[in-house]
């Protein structure tokens, strides 16, 4: 029995000694497939493995899904089996992290929106109001009826920096535009209530906003679904003339839109989240057509799980709390096949200066979380 | 308050109603016939879960071929697996508490957490992710409000309300609402009387699941166009708390759950905490329902026979 055991304790160091790098992601919550915050981990984890492999070194990665409670168990597991680096996306996991990073001092560890202590810790958090800014200009440039919607998920101050970057965007575009910003709730099943975010689009829509920006979770696919089932309204009140009219004129239109949408109706659209959720406004299985997402507000996670991983690899990891906004690459908006009919080229011009002088600090986004 | 607004809020309480009064309803046939019925919440998911992965199977095939399609009876489909599964899942809190003669509510509450676990299985196994099923194409139709012009409800939102008059034709003037509504009551003397008391709360428990899970197709595949994880959102407790405040009785189930239908539809305007804090709108349907336990806003009164296990 004795010799077995150290057969087997000997193949499992041979095992891991075969590879040159073990990396580690723990998921918390949502599973590796949520579509938004894990996935990202996992797609900047994956390119950076495949570049390693391309590079000739051996690649392993160890996942653990689990929940809340059992995420500091699965981190410890995967430390005991000797990853370099250990990735934990979610500000749930903010605790374990701390305890976990003290007792296995040679790992390396990253949390993702939330800050742990420790020297082998590097803590990522995002300008989230910096990307909304952007999104928020192009709302407030493009709007036909000068109202613009924002649906929060939970009342926190991380979304609330997502509205207040959203609203300041909106009236540096267009500063007699009114923002009309609603919450799912104030506990955490406002992420997965898309009933109730799809009721508050909907009013205000009524209250005439033509753009609704969705930064709730999953919630948020209650205001994409709105927006993708009613597809146009006709505004109460004046409307204003802005440059989406003459794109407009050159889009193929989905069928039936034209039978739905005749006269003074004009087209409503969303402002996705995280990840990129243009495509999600592709009502026909046709990027030409119209589309109903405008853009996306991006948060690179991916970005900042790969930049990890090349970090240790290189020797390069060092703890402590990284902030990571428009000028490293950390948040930016969406353009791609599926909205760049909708964004004309000189409006595309501007929110590139714009995102240039927030870059150069000549712009200054207010962060909610430090008024 | 200019018209379009109103007319918004007035639908939107409507559609806000509907999931409520399917739960509120199905829960009246569960605790009429003396079963205490809080796996609602729980069976709504089911219902849901099952809604939106039947109907995207059976669009699935279609939609390769044209990916605009529309499957007309594919949801309709869906509406049926809600059904079906939300009968099975209501059968086994019967099984449990009637059979078995298990504590109700602990019975409920086990459902309330395998609805929390058990679509994380099934959507990992179709989907590779724990918390959303893929969109569907094919929903169940929209019908249009008295030719209103942009005013239209799904056909879901109609079968609602319709519901209230049928229910309570059939509890208060059909001769299995009288045995339903004896066994909740005095379950020894509508035994004397030579009625089944397990099989009248077998068909009550397994009704409520039947409408539980038809309040659950509403939301994921008639308001919406998908399944979400933990997707009720409470509303099979706010239906309980109607079924309390409403005293038991469709009519006053179909006020309640108005009433809760209003405060959220107005709470989407008082939004942003401009009027009321949120926290107290979403508060008020339970704290209503405290105070009409506690008799001040009238006496509620359950079922006599209600929570209590039969013995043969």
């Amino acid at each position: 029995m004795r010799k077995l055991l150290i057969l087997i304790a000997a193949l499992l160091i041979a095992g891991a000694t075969a590879q040159d790098y073990v990396f580690g992601i723990v998921y918390d919550a949502g599973g590796k497939f949520d579509r938004s915050f894990n996935e990202s981990t996992w797609t900047g984890v994956q390119r950076a493995q495949q570049d390693l492999q391309a590079d000739g070194y051996e690649v392993e990665v160890i996942e653990f899904e689990g929940t809340p409670d059992t995420a500091a168990e699965g981190q410890r597991r995967i430390a005991l089996e000797g990853a370099e680096l250990l990735i934990a996306p979610g500000f749930l996991q903010a605790d374990a992290i701390t305890s976990v990073a003290q007792e296995f001092p040679r790992t390396s560890f990253v949390i993702i929106d939330a800050v742990s202590d420790g020297d082998n810790v590097r803590s990522v958090l995002f300008k989230e109001q910096e990307g909304s800014f952007l999104v928020g200009f192009v709302a407030g440039s493009l709007t036909r009826t000068g109202v613009v919607g924002f649906v929060g998920g939970m009342d926190v101050p991380l979304i609330r920096a997502f509205d207040l970057g959203y609203q300041e965007g909106v009236k540096a575009a267009c500063a007699d535009c009114t923002i009309i910003s609603n919450y799912v709730g104030v506990t955490p099943d406002a992420w997965n209530d898309p009933a109730r975010a799809k009721e508050l689009a909907s009013t205000q829509n009524a209250q005439n906003a033509d753009i609704i920006f969705a930064a709730a979770g999953a919630s948020g696919n209650g205001v994409i679904d709105f927006v993708n089932e009613k597809q146009c309204f006709v505004p109460s009140g004046a409307t204003r003339a802005t440059p989406i009219d003459a794109q407009l004129d050159n889009i193929a239109k989905p069928a039936g839109y034209d039978a739905k949408c005749g006269g003074n109706a004009k087209p409503i659209f969303f402002i996705g989240v995280d990840s990129n959720q243009n495509p999600l406004g592709d009502t026909d299985a046709n990027a030409a057509t119209l589309n109903f997402g405008l853009t996306s507000m991006l948060k690179r996670v991916d970005n900042a799980a790969y930049d990890s991983v090349m970090d240790v690899v290189n020797g390069e990891f060092t703890g402590g709390i990284l902030n990571l906004g428009l000028a490293e690459g950390g948040v930016d908006y969406a353009l791609d096949e599926y909205n760049s009919a909708l964004i004309p080229a000189d409006l595309v011009e501007k929110v590139n200066s714009v995102k240039q002088q927030i870059i150069d600090g000549e712009i200054v986004v207010t962060d909610y979380r430090q008024q | 308050m200019d018209t379009v607004i109103l007319l918004a809020l007035a639908s939107s309480m409507l559609r806000a109603t509907t999931p409520l009064l399917f739960a509120a309803l199905g829960g009246l046939f569960s605790e009429r016939s003396g079963v205490v019925n809080i796996a609602l919440e729980g069976i709504i998911l089911f219902g849901a879960m099952a809604a939106a992965v039947t109907t995207q199977l059976v669009e699935a095939p279609y939609l390769r071929a044209d990916p605009t399609a529309r499957v007309w009876f594919a949801p309709w489909l869906g509406l049926l697996a809600a059904m079906v599964l939300g009968a099975l899942v209501a059968g086994v809190h019967a099984l449990v508490s009637i059979r078995y003669k298990a504590d109700q509510i602990i019975s409920g509450t086990a459902i309330n957490l395998m609805g929390l676990g058990i679509p994380a299985v099934v959507l990992a196994g179709l989907y590779h992710n724990t918390s959303i099923s893929d969109p569907i194409r094919s929903r169940l139709p929209e019908i249009s409000f008295f030719g209103i012009p942009g005013l239209s409800f799904n056909v879901l939102v109609y079968v609602a309300f319709l519901l209230v008059p049928v229910v309570w034709f059939v509890v208060f003037r059909t001769p299995f609402g009288l045995r339903l509504r004896a066994v909740g009551e005095h379950p020894e003397a509508a035994d004397s009387l030579g009625i089944s008391v397990t099989r009248m709360r077998y068909t009550g428990v397994m009704l409520s699941g039947v409408l539980a899970g038809l309040g659950g197709a509403y939301l994921s595949i008639g308001n919406l166009n998908q399944f979400i994880s933990e997707m009720s959102g409470g509303r099979g407790f706010i239906a309980l708390a109607a079924l309390i405040f409403g005293k038991w009785h469709p009519l006053g189930v179909l006020g309640a759950t108005l009433l809760f239908g209003a405060f959220q539809a107005t709470e989407v305007l008082l939004g942003g905490g401009k009027l009321l804090p949120p926290t107290v709108v979403q508060s008020l349907p339970y704290i209503l329902t405290m105070l009409v336990l506690a008799g001040f806003v009238g006496r509620s009164v359950a079922p006599k026979g209600i929570g209590k296990a039969w013995n043969e």
